[in-house]
């Protein structure tokens, strides 16, 4: 394969200071983006619906959990699917440091990104050993046992009724929490994560990830260490999921284990592949579909969540490698 | 002793229905390195389909015969419109196999109802004393139908052409194709035999614990997922015996420690075998490509 003769002339090897420019081209490049982001910020000047206006803020929450979740598998190739599970995580650290130790949103915000993906190193160690699908029934039962100390560690958690009375939003001491201020709030933090992602995915550190993902035997011929660079991008994925729950507990005002669960990992997990692997765009597209497409199926009733399904396999059936997706990542996902 | 020997009993009764479950997983897997995630809405939906037959009043036979079949045409219309279109594809299986959960579950619910319902099946209440514990004649017809099922399938892989024509696909698909065997028949046919085990599976345990709900199964797939991991994947008796010891250690652990564990000792006994012994109980070889 041809992995590392395009991975080393690309690559900048000035460091951090020549991620700046490469990460900043490749956003304002992607016209998508733009257009997104003019309707979302558009939206609570519009004075949608609240129904649809709530589901568009859930949208947003969701984005960081997606594109994590697209990191993992598009860009490292690790078929794991238990986002849910470091959403749960980011959602009870940020909730238990609010209302026990009353902390500001910042601090409470960066302590659940950073413990998501302290728990993701941790999980994404067995990865090394374990790959493909037993990688993936690992990670949904990872996903088990944080539904199973969720509901039973009650000290903690608050057990089967949740954490409840969490505090509106403060950043710095100002308040954040109401309306379309928490809005923007949430809206500038998803798109901060983002932007941290595109230069993550350009940098020398990117590359060498997609080079182990497309040929890891090659990878290894050519110097390079697999092991690091796999846990490190497990734990920011992570990471990404662990920042939608801190940002859901807000949200919500409360933190239950009903929010946390296999089913909701699918979700996430749907996200990532219908919109695409390997663009951070494609998620952004597939949180929009997953999760305001049930909604805008709402009249329907009864009927939504079949037709949600219908419309998922048709997808899925016209494009295989997802609407945004590169063809090539789909099949290099090791067996 | 007794406690024991009852928890063994139930231990062993839930993992028939692991087995019976396992072996759909097992047969597409070793064919098609592809996990049916659709395979536990068939088992859910077949349960469901024999339920309605039995309250309605039919008789047994056809109850359990219409609930087999309807699992058989659901996932005939499965594999021809959701599977066959992206084979070959790692991902977009698992994520239409989860839209037609999706499908599967909400038609359920808008037929029957989200709530639990009840399976009513003869021998239900009775119990049979044999001293120093009890058994129940249900038990009894799980083991015997489970054993049964396995020398069925023995016979069907290891007897039949079309056993054989199974055994070749899954050495090697591409040469199978070439030498004349129907590949898509074959896999159709693999995918009826897993649908045909699950509703089974699905109609044993409604009737043994005379509850069935919509969500049985999400919950199905994840258990019968781990038993046939645990069994070593592609192998038929593996799924057997990943099933029962699954079924029996979950037992265990709920009569001696805790239910709240559940999940947890399931998980360790599935991360434990994925370290230290891959190739599952079974021992199949799965070759890893470079």
């Amino acid at each position: 394969m041809t992995t590392f003769t395009t991975t080393t002339p690309g690559v900048d090897r000035r460091g951090l200071r020549g991620l700046l420019p490469r990460g900043a081209r490749a956003i304002t490049s992607t016209s998508i983006w733009g257009a997104v982001l003019l309707v979302v910020l558009l939206v609570p000047v519009l004075q949608l619906p609240p129904i649809f206006s709530a589901a568009l803020l859930l949208t947003i929450i969701y984005i960081p959990a997606a594109v994590g979740q697209n990191l993992i598998i598009g860009n490292a190739g690790l078929l794991a699917m238990g986002q849910a599970a470091f959403v749960g995580v980011g959602a009870y650290t940020a909730g238990i440091l609010a209302v026990r130790f009353e902390v500001d949103g910042s601090i409470a915000i960066l302590a659940a990104v950073l413990l998501s993906a302290g728990v993701g190193a941790l999980v994404g160690i067995p990865a090394l050993r374990i790959s493909g699908d037993y990688l993936f029934i690992v990670s949904l039962g990872f996903n088990l046992i944080v539904m199973d100390v969720a509901r039973n560690w009650v000290d903690v958690t608050g057990g089967a009724t949740g954490l409840t009375g969490i505090p509106t939003l403060t950043l710095f001491g100002m308040d954040m929490g109401v309306g379309q201020t928490f809005y923007f709030s949430v809206l500038v933090m998803v798109l901060v994560s983002l932007v941290v992602v595109q230069a993550i995915t350009s940098s020398r550190f990117g590359l060498t990830m997609e080079a182990i993902r497309d040929d890891e035997a090659a990878a290894i011929a050519s110097g390079i260490r697999p092991a690091g660079p796999k846990v490190q991008f497990f734990a920011i994925g992570s990471a990404l999921a662990g920042l939608s729950g801190a940002l859901l507990a807000y949200n919500l005002g409360y933190v239950g284990s009903g929010s946390f669960d296999v089913s909701d990992s699918l979700l996430i997990f749907q996200m990532a592949v219908i919109g695409g692997l390997g663009r951070i765009t494609g998620s952004i597209l597939g949180a929009f579909i997953i999760i305001l497409l049930p909604e805008l199926l709402r009249p329907l009733q009864d009927y939504r969540l079949l037709l949600a399904g219908l419309v998922i396999v048709i997808l899925m059936i016209l494009r295989p490698e997802g609407i945004l997706g590169k063809a090539k990542i789909t099949n290099l996902i090791k067996k | 002793m007794e406690f024991f020997a009852t928890q063994l009993l139930n231990g062993l009764t839930s993992g028939v229905v692991y087995a019976m479950l396992a072996v759909g997983y097992s047969l597409v897997y070793g064919i098609l390195q592809q996990i049916n995630f659709a395979h536990g809405y068939v088992y859910m939906f077949g349960a469901f389909t024999t339920a309605a037959f039995i309250t309605g009043g039919a008789p047994l036979p056809i109850a359990i015969g219409g609930g087999i079949a309807v699992g058989v045409i659901i996932i005939i219309i499965v594999e021809r419109f959701a599977y066959r279109p992206v084979r070959g594809n790692r991902l977009a299986p698992t994520v239409t196999a989860v839209g037609v959960g999706l499908i599967i579950e909400n038609v359920a619910r808008l037929i029957w109802g989200s709530q639990i319902r009840p399976l009513p099946f003869p021998l239900q209440n009775e119990i049979i004393d044999l001293g120093p514990f009890v058994i129940s004649p249900l038990q009894i017809v799980v083991g015997a139908v489970g054993v049964l099922m396995a020398a069925g399938l023995w016979f069907i892989t290891a007897k039949t052409n079309i056993g054989r024509a199974m055994r070749a696909v899954k050495d090697d698909l591409p040469t199978a194709e070439l030498m004349g065997i129907p590949v898509n028949r074959v896999v159709v046919f693999v995918y009826v035999l897993g649908a045909i085990f699950g509703v089974i599976g699905g109609i044993l345990y409604g009737a043994y614990y005379n509850t069935i709900s919509v969500t049985m199964g999400f919950a199905g797939t994840l258990n019968a997922f781990t038993a046939t991991v645990i069994g070593g994947i592609g192998s038929v008796w593996g799924a057997f015996a990943g099933g029962l010891l699954l079924g029996v250690v979950q037992s265990m652990v709920t009569g001696y420690v805790s239910s709240a564990l559940l999940n947890t000792v399931t998980f360790v006994l599935l991360v434990g075998f994925l370290l230290l012994r891959p190739t599952g109980i079974a021992g199949t070889k799965v070759a890893n490509r470079l």
